[in-house]
């Protein structure tokens, strides 16, 4: 329809062409963006993550689909966004998942954090985080399936750093084994302009002066070298560059992702080194998602001429 | 240094007419003259069904300030005066067909020397001969004349950006006739006593900042105390739009609800600055224009000069045919223009262009839901949310709707232009914005 009436006045609707970039190429450019770190973290773990992948992206695909037609809605299944939650929640379990609780994951993710909330836009929680975080409530997650402990960033910037890391305090999910190939997705959706600069740079910004600060002040003499390190370890790159950048969970104005970028990397901190999980990244995304609705309130653009 | 405003658009295509010289249509054999083709109240038809006109004859009077004469862009016999499908609803309509000869267009002989005219002498002709605003509403000129005892009027702006995509008929004619444009622009500051104009042109039309310039250099010496300088923009959409011109330029704010006459500019593009001139030398009537014919539909895209009043069916014949189904067919540009379905609607004074877009260069009318990406909030050049003003007009929350200033919204288009959902924000906007306001 063109032309609407609408209590007498006539809005011819306009405009008539389309910058062409539609949600579903923006999604399945998400999953592209993925897939260095998957293809890495498969070679580095083997077959097992292979699988978990397939069976995450897998059942939320089909969870979507399934809800969609049992609630009668259009099914948007394809779009890319339930394979993004999929891979999102496979890269953070640990590779010795095993398969079943994997599904599960999925389908708490599709079903209960996204769909119930209205599906796609609507939610207000990464369903991916959400889900995995309940799965750790639920079933020690971490605890149950042995950890691994935190590797790849060593194996590419090895010679470097790690000296005096005690290993055991590095806690192993797939998706922090190749923080490099996750940076190379991110610069991917930033030349796309996919995502902008405002999220990655406040949240990988304040984490590593707090690193560094709290390095300083704990009289450690590499304090720098900690820093890089605690940045390449626990899924920091992988959240600041694919999950605090959910669009539908971080806040909509430049001014509001920077204030969440900064609140996401100071709880990050804050939970790695007061906190009882060593990785923090899934608790302060999603603490911080809670909170957009406030951010967005207070960073509402300046109307011209006014 | 190009200036620029926050947020907009960049869509690149215009090429398919950019090389293209004018050509002048023939006259068409029917002409339908609508009597209200600018906002404000229509004209009073003036001829009866059966008299004979001559081309440029007065056949509507004004009737009220926000009104405009019409005249006859073809001679010849008035078959009928009734209501007509144009690109708003139907009007009264004077329906010439041709006859008789050709005498005002041939004979260009300069009436006038513009210098020694008064003020008064130069607003009478430009409401005599129907000149309006050729960009946009086809508003009457005078109103932008009313001089604000508050602020009076400093400068003169010629809006030379063109900024809506395909539309390259005033680049052209930029290119083709930097003399005519700087000597209207001479013959506008006359009538407004004052000295500044600035022409804004946008930085991707290379040749045509060339071509003026050129000019002005030539034409330096005659100019004596006018001060015509030329400024460049970003290629941007929307920059022709008053407000963001003056504000790029001047850095003048036109507060809300104002216009620009309250920060003592007057905005004027580079078309009604050449009407104004041939009405003002060679007492011509505004009975034709130039016009970008453009989209993948039609056989001949190119730059036209078009008598007002051609129907769009005579326009298509003339322009080749087109290949195929019409696609979408818009009057004006594709981001504010207006589509028609009835290939009997007439070309009008405000018609800067005429798109036939294919499917695939055409939006689809198909949406989801927002996934809160924040485009539209990015593009938008007055700072609005339109995210949050489409959805609370979609859920008809108006209290919501109200606080997030629709009325401050330009219409302009660019945040549906982004929309990754595909969702009409500027039409739902647009249903925010109070009626007496509208």
């Amino acid at each position: 329809m063109d032309i609407k009436e609408t209590g007498g006045h006539i809005f011819p609707q306009t405009p008539h062409i389309h910058a062409g970039i539609k949600t579903v190429t923006i999604m399945w450019s998400v999953v592209v963006a993925l897939i260095p770190g998957a293809v890495f973290s498969v070679f580095y773990y083997g077959m097992h993550v292979l699988i978990l992948f397939a069976v995450c992206i897998a059942s939320a695909v089909f969870a979507e689909a399934l809800i969609q037609s049992m609630r009668r809605l259009p099914i948007t299944a394809y779009d890319g966004s339930a394979v993004i939650t999929g891979i999102l929640l496979a890269m953070n379990i640990p590779p010795g998942a095993p398969l079943w609780m994997a599904a599960a994951g999925s389908v708490f993710a599709i079903v209960i954090v996204k769909q119930l909330y209205g599906g796609l836009g609507f939610n207000i929680f990464n369903p991916a985080l959400a889900a995995c975080v309940s799965l750790e409530v639920a079933w020690s997650l971490f605890s149950f399936t042995g950890w691994e402990p935190v590797i790849a960033t060593k194996v590419i910037f090895s010679p470097i750093m790690f000296k005096s890391m005690p290993l055991e305090a590095m806690w192993g999910i797939i998706g922090e084994t190749s923080a490099v190939f996750f940076f190379i997705g991110g610069v991917f959706l930033l030349v796309r302009r996919i995502i902008s600069l405002h999220i990655p740079i406040a949240y990988l910004g304040t984490s590593a002066l707090f690193f560094c600060v709290h390095g300083y002040y704990g009289g450690l003499a590499e304090y720098h070298l900690l820093a890089v390190f605690q940045l390449l370890s626990g899924g920091i790159v992988l959240g600041a560059f694919f999950m605090a950048t959910d669009y539908t969970t971080s806040p909509i104005t430049g001014k509001g992702k920077i204030l969440y970028g900064i609140g996401c990397g100071i709880l990050t901190c804050v939970f790695r080194f007061w906190g009882a999980h060593p990785n923090g990244v899934p608790y302060a995304i999603l603490l911080m998602n809670a909170v957009v609705p406030l951010i967005d309130r207070i960073s509402r653009p300046k109307v011209l001429g006014q | 240094m190009a200036v620029s405003f926050r947020g907009g658009i960049c869509p690149k295509n215009k090429t398919l007419t950019t090389n293209k010289a004018f050509i002048k249509l023939p006259i068409p054999h029917q002409c339908f003259i609508p009597l209200q083709q600018h906002i404000g109240a229509p004209a009073r038809s003036l001829v009866r069904v059966g008299d004979l006109v001559h081309e440029g004859q007065l056949i509507g009077e004004a009737s009220g300030i926000f009104s405009a004469n019409v005249h006859a862009s073809i001679p010849g016999k008035v078959i009928a005066i009734r209501e007509h499908p144009t690109i708003y609803n139907d009007q009264l309509t004077i329906i010439i067909e041709a006859e008789g000869s050709f005498e005002a267009s041939t004979n260009l002989h300069q009436s006038s020397d513009w210098q020694t005219l008064s003020r008064e002498n130069i607003y009478q002709k430009i409401r005599d001969l129907g000149i309006v605003n050729l960009g946009g509403d086809a508003s009457p000129i005078s109103e932008k004349f009313i001089i604000n005892s508050e602020y009076p009027i400093d400068t003169l702006i010629v809006n030379g950006t063109e900024c809506e995509p395909y539309l390259t008929a005033e680049d052209i004619l930029m290119q083709s006739h930097p003399d005519e444009i700087i000597d209207g622009t001479r013959i506008v500051l006359h009538a407004l006593g004052i000295k500044n104009a600035i022409i804004a042109i946008s930085d991707d039309k290379k040749a045509a900042v060339e071509s003026l310039n050129n000019s002005l250099k030539e034409h330096r010496l005659t100019f004596k105390d006018t001060k015509i300088k030329l400024k460049k923009t970003k290629t941007k959409y929307p920059q022709g739009v008053e407000k963001l011109l003056i504000r790029s330029i001047l850095k003048r704010n036109v507060l809300s609800g104002g216009a620009a006459k309250d920060v003592g500019v007057v905005v004027l593009n580079v078309s009604t600055i050449n009407a104004i001139r041939e009405g003002v030398l060679y007492d011509k009537p505004l009975i034709e224009r130039y016009v970008t014919i453009s989209g993948s539909m039609i056989r001949n895209p190119g730059n036209y000069k078009v008598r007002i009043g051609a129907c769009i069916s005579d326009i298509i014949h003339e322009c080749g045919g087109l290949k195929g189904d019409p696609g979408t067919v818009i009057f004006g540009g594709p981001m504010c223009g207006i589509k028609v379905h009835d290939m009997n609607v007439p070309f009008m004074k405000g018609t800067s262009g005429i798109l036939f877009l294919s499917k695939d260069e055409a939006a689809s009318t198909r949406y989801t839901s927002c996934i809160r990406c924040g485009a539209c909030i990015s593009v938008c050049p007055v700072g609005l949310m339109p995210n949050e003003l489409g959805s609370g007009v979609e859920k008809k929350r108006m209290d919501r709707v109200s606080r997030l200033n629709p009325r401050e919204c330009i219409q302009c288009g660019c945040c549906s232009y982004v929309c990754p959902a595909g969702r009409p924000l500027t039409y739902l906007i647009g249903m925010a914005i109070p009626q007496d306001d509208a």
